[in-house]
């Protein structure tokens, strides 16, 4: 394993010093990028001072942007914006004529800053130990966002990092061994006599299960559900899974856990038995095993079989607060009492903050919707493609990830029926009852009508990340989001809210921007979180405006152009 | 992992089950599939095609009795059920929930 370290470690060495060169371009090419966003106005001195330096100074990769930029100025000099305002001609210069030069550099520079991340990745592995997993994910990033290094070497890296983490898997998998060793198992005679005094054959239960009560189990919890089971008139059979993990999972602290929400909300325990039996056990197990993650628990079993017992109370508690009746709310979607309640609770502020009324939860959002992963961007962008009644009609939709392929599609044909109005596709189903469907081609996984997929929904319409941020803007931007949710301050005093709502609001759902459509909601709540944080974007406005919209390349700067015009136009005013 | 024995996409299918409704509920899922798998097999009789998206959104459907579901979608025209269910998975809720 060692020296599969060491090979990795080698690697990304070798990437630093193939890639040297380019970071040392990094501050220049920061230098300039600023320059033209901060002070385009004055060109003559940034030609005359800054470009003979960077000429003189920089290697031919970065030469290729001053050339750029030389040539813009060119333009610019002979031009007639060069009378103009202040103001505008900045904003004409950033905006129409370096553009695609500050885009290049954007690129560029994310590429740059990859040395700190790399070094940081080697360190990481010098100080990974035996027993701990490569995080994958995090590396693939940096091994992604580089444009110029050999693919040959990043995808030895890709190849190799799996095979560590099979190899760090089998490590474990010894220890565990070992550990296992060292624990105090209940014999098998233990287990005969106790199944035998409550009328149950211990032989006939699977050599799994033998095996998982033996490592897993305790004999005064076992006893103790033994006698909970007889108290209720529980039979089952001893090759009945779904009673074993319970009769080895549970304990007391989770029965009187249950048995107070079954006394308080006529749950039927044998209900629960069937349906959630995740129910009567906790993630959290107090028993003699300290569970570590790794491999897979004696008898192979597929899934984890986490335990949900402590979700269930609260969410039963949160269920039942707004106002939803709670046992035939499981009979229909028992699913939703043991998802995690923070995420319940999460989504119920969520949509309260997007102005539902806690009193009318039953009434309006199906529960199956609270299961959402993202509540918000999912509303947002039912209401950015002017298909809100579709979401309302049957607040289960809430459930669907934004991303998700439904979306693309939507777009798709709403792009085409406006550019085709006179042979538009019908994508709508309207019942008798009035309730609103999509046809098939629009929801099914598998689609040959519009040929978009989940593999390719990401490619099909060009959609573009509208701000690039740096990275440490990214993370600030993300843990704003999480954490900030500034309610005190009303986002209708803050004066570029009030720019869009004096040039762009359509009602209280929508801004509409040279005929884009964006979520209102989502502006005033991204801008109230983020508006307090030291981010140093350039036009937290439009980030507010257009994050997680479906625009292209091309509407990215239509929208751009006019906000700004707007906006120094509403200056000069 | 594939203790449902699904046809396609297993692993997405999973992957969402557990982002949507979390671990707890893997259990319930792993512990409850016979039934499950019947459900699927009786939709996939009627002719219903979406069984992964009915499996990711709408859940709940495999929890139920086969018998009971049968007696409940006989209920309607169930030609008519395979369509709608089969054009937006969402509408399953207008004849089940």
């Amino acid at each position: 394993m060692t020296g599969m370290k060491k090979q990795l470690i080698d690697k990304f060495r070798l990437m630093l010093a193939a890639n040297s060169k380019y970071y040392d371009m990094f501050d220049d090419l920061n230098y300039l990028l600023y320059s033209i966003k901060d002070a385009p106005f004055n060109l003559i001195e940034i030609e005359k001072k800054y470009l003979p330096y960077v000429e003189n100074n920089l290697s031919d990769g970065a030469k290729e942007f001053v050339k750029d930029t030389k040539s813009v100025l060119d333009v610019f000099e002979k031009s007639k914006y060069y009378d103009l305002p202040k103001e505008v001609v900045n904003n004409i210069v950033q905006n129409v004529y370096f553009s695609e030069v500050m885009e290049k550099l954007d690129r560029f520079l994310l590429h740059c800053s990859q040395r700190e991340k790399i070094e940081e990745v080697i360190t990481y592995l010098e100080n990974l130990k035996e027993n701990e997993y490569l995080e994958i994910e995090k590396i693939k990033m940096i091994l992604i966002n580089d444009l110029k290094f050999d693919c040959r070497v990043k995808s030895d890296i890709f190849l190799l990092m799996p095979k560590y983490n099979i190899f760090v898997s089998k490590n474990i998998e010894n220890m565990y061994d070992k550990e296992m060793l060292e624990i105090d198992i209940i014999s098998n005679e233990e287990l005969i006599d106790i199944f035998k005094e409550y009328g149950y054959n211990f032989l006939l239960v699977s050599e799994k299960m033998r095996e998982y009560a033996k490592i897993y189990g305790d004999l005064d919890n076992i006893r103790y559900m033994f006698e909970f089971f007889k108290d209720n008139n529980v039979k089952f059979s001893e090759n009945d899974e779904k009673y074993l993990y319970i009769l080895f999972k549970s304990d007391e602290v989770c029965i009187n856990n249950l048995k107070s929400i079954c006394d308080d909300y006529g749950f039927e325990l044998n209900s629960l038995l069937n349906r959630t039996p995740s129910v009567f056990w906790d993630s959290i197990k107090r028993d003699k095993v300290n569970r570590k993650p790794g491999p897979p628990r004696p008898g192979g079993d597929e899934v984890s079989l986490s335990g949900s017992n402590g979700d269930f109370k609260k969410n039963v508690e949160l269920i039942k607060s707004l106002g939803y009746p709670v046992k035939e709310s499981y009979d229909k979607c028992s699913s939703v009492f043991v998802c995690s309640y923070r995420k319940l609770k999460g989504n119920v502020d969520d949509l309260i903050r997007y102005g539902i009324d806690p009193n009318n939860f039953s009434k309006i959002i199906k529960l199956t919707g609270l299961t959402s992963s993202n509540i918000l961007n999912t509303i947002d962008r039912f209401i950015e493609l002017g298909e809100l009644d579709y979401l309302f009609d049957n607040t289960s939709r809430l459930a669907l990830d934004c991303n998700h392929v439904i979306f693309h599609r939507l777009y798709k044909v709403k792009k085409h029926n406006m550019e085709n109005p006179t042979n538009p596709i019908d994508y709508k189903n309207i019942s008798k009852t009035g309730s609103i469907s999509y046809k098939s081609f629009i929801t099914s996984y598998h689609d040959t009508t519009l040929k978009i997929n989940n593999d390719n929904k990401n490619l099909v319409n060009n959609f573009v990340e509208p701000c690039v941020l740096f990275d440490e803007d990214k993370e600030k931007v993300i843990r704003a989001l999480d954490e900030g949710k500034n309610d005190d301050k009303d986002p209708l005093e803050m004066s570029d809210i009030k720019f869009l709502e004096e040039n762009y609001k359509v009602n209280d759902l929508v801004y509409s921007v040279c005929g884009f459509t964006f979520s209102r909601l989502k502006v005033l709540r991204l801008y109230s979180s983020l508006e307090n944080v030291d981010i140093d974007l350039d036009d937290l406005l439009f980030y507010c405006l257009t994050y997680n919209s479906m625009l292209t390349k091309e509407d990215v700067e239509v929208i751009k152009n006019e906000i700004n015009l707007k906006r120094k136009g509403d200056l000069l005013l | 992992m594939n203790f449902l024995d699904l046809d396609s996409n297993s692993l997405y299918v999973y992957d969402k089950i557990k982002e949507i409704y979390g671990d707890g509920f893997l259990s319930d899922l792993y512990l409850n599939k016979s039934n499950i798998k019947s459900v699927i097999s009786y939709l996939k009789s009627l002719g219903i095609k979406c069984i992964n998206e009915l499996l990711i959104y709408k859940i709940d459907v495999f929890f139920k009795d086969v018998d009971f579901l049968e007696c409940e979608i006989k209920k309607f025209d169930v030609s008519e059920f395979v369509n709608l269910v089969n054009d937006d998975y969402f509408m399953i809720d207008n004849y089940l929930f």
